[in-house]
């Protein structure tokens, strides 16, 4: 069971990724509020009192990369959870049933697996409307695809392994066999596969809100901040500089992590014949 | 060939049916009425019905749908609720602009990552090697848009290479016009290439371990023969196939980088129209996006087999 080997990289990523939830625990003693306009502050540089400086509108960027870190890794992580539960669960019931079904759903897991998670999301955007709630349940739904390719080929191969020819020999129940004997026999796939959704969602996060098309004002994600930010690159290119290193540091972290994989080099390497 | 060719050929048109049709299911699906939404207050059932045979929407579902599939092959998409106007005349400059795009960042990939990915192969453990690592990670992790918001302050502002935000049409000047799409193209390349040299590196040194490549290297080839006449040919299918899974992310990666130039393509039309529910618009250019992804795996698969004879078995 415990075969997770941690290499000096899959620490140093552990290490990033700590950093940066300490960094948005800060938040909480950081007393700038992040929508608090000051018309004395507009576009002011860096400052003891304002470490990042203030944007177009006086506000503290410091607490706003704050909490908009927070909000991207809270959007992240509901999607993961919500991709990482369906996909499982398609996954299973495809690679270890097979038959007509898994026929059908692979077809459409395969066209929906090569359009980019950003895309999918983009549309599911379009389906129900932007917010947080939307935002989380379009960027999960559009990881359920690769989670379930690579899931569905990890039971396929394990259900002609002999453990569980044995345990159906026994009339062990299936939901048992699935996931109390299969699934903690491919941790090293699940746990890989949960950061590389990881990171493609803070990404794909990043981009909706980039576009102008995630969580609503005043709220701001590490994208939204970003895009307000690229209008004042003449003026203020410090206003672009710390939320980027923040979202590049994070996917960092996470990169780290995962190995630099994404879906598609973990999948082609993994089921290569 | 020819049989391996038609195989995928069916393949090809198979998948693009049952995406278009979940595509179209989907905004079917969808709650509210955009012909409600359009008309606002102004609706009665007159004008209600009115508009609805107008946009074609009181025929059958299935009708519907095929007119859809038939607009793959015509180019007719219908009418765009909010502007009135014929959907493919409205995609027809968008997608060569981020065709442009796509096509000039995928060249860039290939150019620097194929000789720097042998490269660092060959001098496995050298400086170079040793170097590219932590490189290569960071330049992973950093998303195509920030990269393209430090080229803008950089060559933009710094260097006053381009200038920012002044895109120039390929209509007006077309050497401009690609001039342009290099800052772009090299800030979605970036972390493409750091992929690419990474999975071509790996692939080369796979390869190399394997018994074939001790017998020739037995037989009295040097290292670069080695290199170059056997192991080089098995290493660079998989980063065939993943070059064409890039290409696919490029799309995504180019409709984000738009904004960052301020380009007029997909992505800005495909915010305005999901903002403003104008779903022909958003299904036909989802459905051009699909089919682009698909057009590149059928590609991708015609170079394997030309490449390796065992595929078109």
């Amino acid at each position: 069971m415990n075969k997770l080997k941690l290499t000096n990289q899959k620490k140093a990523g552990i290490i990033i990724i700590i950093c940066m939830i300490l960094f948005v625990l800060l938040g909480f003693i950081n007393r700038n509020p992040f929508d608090l306009m000051n018309k004395d502050l507009i576009l002011k540089g860096p400052s003891l009192l304002h470490p990042f400086g203030c944007d177009d509108f006086g506000r503290d960027i410091l607490k706003r990369t704050q909490s908009g870190l927070g909000i991207s890794v809270l959007i992240s992580f509901f999607s993961v959870f919500i991709g990482t539960v369906f996909g499982t669960l398609i996954g299973a019931l495809c690679g270890y049933f097979g038959g007509i079904v898994d026929d059908f759903l692979s077809s459409i897991i395969d066209v929906l697996f090569s359009i980019p998670s950003l895309l999918l999301a983009l549309v599911f955007v379009s389906l129900f409307g932007s917010g947080i709630v939307q935002e989380t349940l379009a960027l999960g739904i559009a990881i359920i695809p690769s989670f379930s390719k690579m899931m569905r080929s990890e039971f396929k191969k394990q259900k002609e392994l002999e453990y569980v020819k044995m345990a159906k020999l026994i009339h062990v129940p299936t939901y048992r066999i699935l996931f109390v004997h299969i699934l903690p026999n491919v941790t090293e796939t699940f746990v890989n596969c949960i950061f590389i959704a990881f990171n493609n969602c803070i990404l794909a996060e990043a981009g909706l809100s980039f576009m102008g098309i995630g969580v609503k004002p005043p709220l701001a994600t590490l994208g939204t901040l970003l895009s307000e930010a690229g209008g004042y690159i003449r003026s203020a290119p410090y206003m672009v500089l710390f939320p980027a290193l923040t979202l590049i540091l994070l996917l960092l972290g996470f990169g780290m992590l995962s190995s630099g994989e994404s879906f598609h080099n973990a999948y082609s390497k993994r089921f290569k014949n | 060939m020819g049989k391996y060719i038609i195989k995928k050929f069916i393949l090809l048109i198979i998948t693009l049916i049952i995406t278009s049709f979940i595509l179209f299911l989907i905004f079917e699906l969808v709650p509210g009425d955009p012909v409600l939404d359009k008309l606002g207050t102004r609706a009665t059932p007159e004008t209600i019905a009115a508009l609805r045979s107008q946009w074609g929407l009181d025929r059958p579902f299935f009708v519907r749908y095929f007119s859809f599939l038939g607009g793959v092959f015509t180019l007719d998409f219908g009418v765009s609720y909010t502007y009135g106007m014929n959907v493919s005349s409205l995609l027809k400059e968008k997608l060569f602009i981020n065709l442009a795009l796509s096509v000039m960042s995928l060249l860039i990939v290939i150019v620097v990552s194929v000789p720097l990915g042998i490269y660092l192969a060959k001098h496995t453990g050298g400086f170079a090697d040793k170097l590219m690592g932590p490189v290569n990670q960071t330049a992973m992790s950093v998303p195509s848009f920030v990269l393209g918001l430090f080229i803008t302050f950089l060559f933009g502002i710094v260097f006053r290479w381009f200038r920012p935000g002044g895109y120039v049409s390929y209509k007006t000047d077309f050497a401009g016009f690609l001039y342009f799409l290099i800052f772009p193209s090299v800030a979605i390349a970036i972390p493409k290439i750091a992929m690419c040299i990474r999975i071509l590196r790996g692939n080369i040194l796979e390869e190399a371990e394997k018994d074939y490549a001790l017998t020739a290297y037995a037989r009295g080839n040097n290292t670069t023969g080695l290199l170059y006449r056997h192991v080089l040919k098995n290493a660079i299918m998989p980063t065939i196939t993943f070059i064409g899974m890039i290409a696919a992310d490029m799309i995504g990666s180019g409709i984000v980088i738009e904004q960052v130039f301020s380009i007029p393509g997909l992505g800005q039309m495909l915010v305005n129209s999901i903002s403003s529910r104008d779903y022909p618009v958003v299904e036909a250019e989802v459905l051009m996006i699909a089919l682009f992804i698909m057009a590149v795996s059928f590609l991708t698969d015609m170079i394997h087999a030309m490449i390796d004879p065992r595929v078109r078995v």
